[in-house]
């Protein structure tokens, strides 16, 4: 019984609200008449498994109900091929050549690699799955790392976390830094960069 | 065997579409004797018309939304059924749907004797 409330429960979530009642109760009683033409012909109770099976055999509650719901789609057949058509031409005239010079900046012009969060986040994300979390010495061979490399390169959240995790400064002052650090102002942090070269302080 | 499975998948699906055309014409026909969902679906089923609930149901309900049934609960066993039954209206239709049957018929028998005497 538990069972067959929950089954339309979740049928009845999907359904629009003006007819959900009468649809569940329709399908309520469908259920019932086939529980008992079922205990009928087996002559004994069903068991929970077999009340399973009937509602498995009817299927997902979310098919159920789709089927009592007008058929519609965000983009319509009628005008499929056309959206299709406009993608596709988005994708050759657009993100391509974007792509296209984006990696070139990336391969030929340092600065930009330096400045520009894509990389950052990329070259963040690397450097912290192999340095911080691979192996078990991490956070302090990540520190001497850190420290040991050129300042200019070492990527800011890496290291905050490094630190972080090598005991050396707060959680609260972490976040703090990692938000301060983190600009999507270009200008911003190349001036900042020109002032104090080691973005991070060691406390 | 994918070619085999791939004709199985075509042939399913071109007998569906078959039957799907004269779902509405079976149940109309089949509702001229008041009935409820279960008995309904299990007498096609003996016509050899096996529909299962999900079609079943939602067409139902379309066809009285149409005004070609009408539908009222009633309590029979202790459990409160809809019992389903043709209107008037659903009456006409049936006719005329039942025309339109025959004469189908006609017209594929007329191109089936043409093709026949086509490839004498």
């Amino acid at each position: 019984m538990e069972l067959i409330d929950r089954y339309l429960q979740a049928v009845k979530f999907w359904l629009p609200s003006e007819q959900k009642q009468d649809i569940v109760a329709e399908l309520s009683a469908d259920i019932h008449s086939q529980i008992d033409e079922r205990e009928s012909a087996l002559g004994r109770k069903l068991s929970d498994d077999d009340v399973e099976q009937i509602l498995k055999q009817r299927g997902r509650p979310l098919l159920v109900a789709e089927k009592y719901l007008p058929q519609k789609s965000l983009i319509g057949p009628v005008l499929f091929p056309a959206y299709r058509f406009v993608l596709k031409l988005a994708l050759l005239c657009y993100l391509v050549p974007w792509a296209g010079v984006w990696i070139a900046l990336v391969v030929l012009n340092p600065s930009y690699r330096a400045n520009h969060l894509g990389i950052a986040a990329i070259r963040d994300a690397y450097i912290l799955w192999f340095n911080t979390i691979t192996e078990s010495e991490r956070p302090e061979l990540a520190v001497q790392q850190m420290e040991s490399a050129p300042v200019a390169s070492r990527p800011r959240c890496a290291q905050c976390l490094a630190f972080r995790l090598g005991g050396r400064i707060g959680i609260w002052d972490l976040l703090r830094r990692v938000v301060a650090e983190t600009s999507l102002d270009d200008d911003r942090v190349r001036h900042r960069r020109r002032q104090n070269r080691s973005v991070i302080r060691v406390a | 065997m994918e070619i085999g499975n791939e004709a199985d998948a075509l042939l399913e699906n071109l007998r569906l579409e078959l039957r799907r055309g004269c779902l509405v014409l079976a149940v109309l026909a089949q509702l001229r004797t008041e009935q409820y969902g279960y008995t309904l679906r299990k007498a096609l089923e003996e016509h050899g018309l096996a529909i299962d609930e999900g079609t079943l149901y939602p067409l139902l309900r379309r066809l009285e939304s149409q005004g070609l049934l009408v539908s009222e609960w009633r309590a029979e066993d202790k459990r409160n059924k809809r019992f389903y039954k043709i209107s008037r209206d659903g009456k006409l239709v049936l006719k005329q749907l039942l025309t339109e049957w025959q004469g189908i018929g006609v017209s594929l028998d007329e191109i089936l004797k043409e093709s026949v005497h086509g490839t004498h």
